[in-house]
């Protein structure tokens, strides 16, 4: 059996807006009652967690941003926009939820096996290189891409949270190391993540925007991952493959209007480990707001990786979606065709 | 045009001072929905954060361009009391549901102001979004008002229909997905006379049977 590395629970306490906020502390209980619902006991490795340092964050973040996000907590913290709040710890707690990441990749890397889980807050995919949004403080599948990119190895970021990471987007537009490919609702916050976004000069088509339609069903999303992006991903052979994993697409969600099952990701989650090479998974929370669907969608998306057989409900199917893919596949090559004439030859 | 109809409710409870009891109406609009359009009030607040509970993430997006899923006290104290001279807000009932908010704010005494609304996911594509725009223009002209903005977002195709299709000359750019219009909201010939196409389908009918 496949090891299960667990590097959190991180930011139960620390930011805190309150039990009305979507984006709240049961959250993370409602997660570890997932983890705990697989049964594997002692079986689980909780490695000993660390807050990402300065230089660490840097590599997606500009320091003016990082000294101002620390100043604003220090001062008390506040409402940053309509969404997004920081408390007097979150400096705190964004950074050690930063650093989960660092760990489990660390942790993957010492022992060459198993499938590592990230679940903390505050969440990370909409943070970009200076600001926060959509709940986001630091990117922390991006501060996790990077650290292993700098080094020269490429990384795959599979965003199926149902809202577009234009954070990770953003951070590594132009970057020829790191594939990003998400699967979306469109339109929906935070608005991009349409097929025409497809990289910069230097990266052009390691952007992968796959949106769909409320309604979606499982297999439109999986369809999406595994058939549409596939060819991408494997000419692309990715050292590591980071899952933005939020459960916001699950047809219980609050925010969001697509209809997975947590069956569904169990099957998600199965695509993207045959993008991995063995040991290099690592899976972290994004968003999912409804505490029962966390709940079952994190143990059946675990409980398929490393081989607890399960109860999850069955996956969905016959949402519309799988004809604009099609469509959208069109678009997206006159764009990439359009980034290389645009950067002659 | 918004006479008070002798069908329409009195103000009611709590009619705050400056209340504006001649923007309120009754109106049909398409499918037979019968509605009354009145201003805003301060009680409206739980009615306000239930509709705004109820909205869609997408209808939610589309309106304030964020995740934005609970009003904030602060907003909806905001939202409900308003001044109904250079802050005005309409809402529309429809069997006693609140189903549609719709506002414009300008600088004190500008005569420039930005129009916004939002209309509950059942009630969308009844003309309920034409309804709140021609009450709002005449409530600002009413206050000196001149000319309407909005910053619409590209995908938001039913309310950029509702501006394009009232009559207005109105002129856009897009910048990121986001579209920003501006119009005058004078009631010129062409103005008029699509407005009195619309009315002329809003009478409510009177009589035995109504």
């Amino acid at each position: 059996m496949t090891t299960l590395i667990v590097a959190g629970p991180t930011g139960i306490t620390e930011h805190d807006g309150g039990p009305a906020h979507p984006e709240r502390q049961a959250r993370l209980f409602a997660v570890m009652d997932g983890v705990r619902a697989l049964g594997l006991e002692d079986e689980v490795v909780y490695p000993a967690l660390r807050a990402a340092s300065l230089d660490e964050l840097e590599r997606v973040h500009s320091a003016t941003y990082l000294a101002e996000l620390e100043a604003f907590c220090a001062r008390g913290g506040g409402a940053i926009d309509a969404d997004t709040y920081a408390r007097p710890d979150s400096w705190t707690a964004a950074r050690r939820a930063a650093g989960a990441g660092l760990v489990a990749l660390a942790e993957l890397e010492r022992r060459g096996e198993g499938v590592a889980f990230v679940p903390v807050r505050p969440p990370g995919h909409h943070a970009t290189g200076d600001r926060a949004m959509g709940f986001c403080l630091l990117n922390n599948v991006a501060v996790a891409a990077a650290s292993r990119s700098a080094r020269g190895e490429r990384v795959l970021v599979v965003d199926w949270d149902v809202h577009h990471g234009n954070g990770t987007q953003t951070i590594f537009w132009d970057d020829p190391d790191v594939l990003y490919v998400s699967t979306h609702q469109h339109p929906l916050f935070p608005g991009t993540g349409r097929p025409e976004e497809v990289g910069g000069p230097a990266a052009p088509g390691l952007t992968l925007n796959l949106p769909l339609p409320p309604g979606a069903t499982g297999d439109v999303v999986r369809a999406a991952l595994d058939e549409v992006a596939r060819d991408t991903i494997e000419a692309f052979r990715p050292d590591w493959v980071l899952v933005s994993c939020g459960f916001d697409a699950h047809r219980a969600d609050p925010l969001a209007e697509l209809e997975l099952s947590s069956g569904d990701f169990a099957e998600l989650a199965r695509v993207v480990r045959e993008f991995a090479p063995p040991g290099r998974l690592a899976l972290f929370l994004e968003g999912g707001y409804d505490l029962e669907a966390l709940a079952s969608s994190v143990e059946a998306t675990l409980g398929a990786l490393v081989g607890v057989p399960g109860h999850a409900p069955a996956p969905t199917q016959g949402g519309p979606g799988l004809a604009q893919l099609r469509e959208d596949r069109t678009v997206r090559l006159r764009a990439i065709d359009r980034v290389h004439a645009d950067a002659g030859p | 045009m918004p006479a008070l109809s002798p069908n329409a409710p009195a103000g009611g409870r709590d009619r705050p001072a400056g209340y504006p009891a001649d923007l309120e109406r009754e109106v049909v609009v398409a499918g037979g929905l019968r509605c009354h359009v009145r201003p805003i009030r301060p009680d409206d607040a739980p009615q306000l954060v239930a509709f705004h509970r109820q909205l869609s993430p997408q209808s939610v997006y589309l309106r304030f361009f964020s995740f934005h899923p609970v009003l904030s006290d602060a907003e909806v104290a905001r939202f409900t009391s308003v001044d109904y001279v250079d802050r005005l807000a309409l809402v529309v009932t429809a069997a006693a549901r609140l189903i549609a908010v719709g506002r414009f704010d300008r600088d004190p005494g500008a005569t420039e102001a930005e129009v916004a609304f939002v209309v509950a996911d059942d009630a969308q594509r009844h003309g309920v979004g034409s309804l709140l725009l021609d009450d709002l223009a005449h409530a600002a002209r009413q206050r000196g008002v001149e000319t309407f903005t909005a910053d619409t977002l590209a995908e938001n195709a039913h309310m950029l229909h509702v501006f394009r299709h009232a009559g207005f000359p109105v002129t856009s750019g897009v910048e990121y997905g986001t579209v920003s219009l501006r119009f005058p909201i004078a009631l010129t010939a062409a103005a008029q006379a699509a407005l009195d196409v619309r009315e002329a389908a809003r009478l409510v009918p009177t009589g035995p049977g109504r």
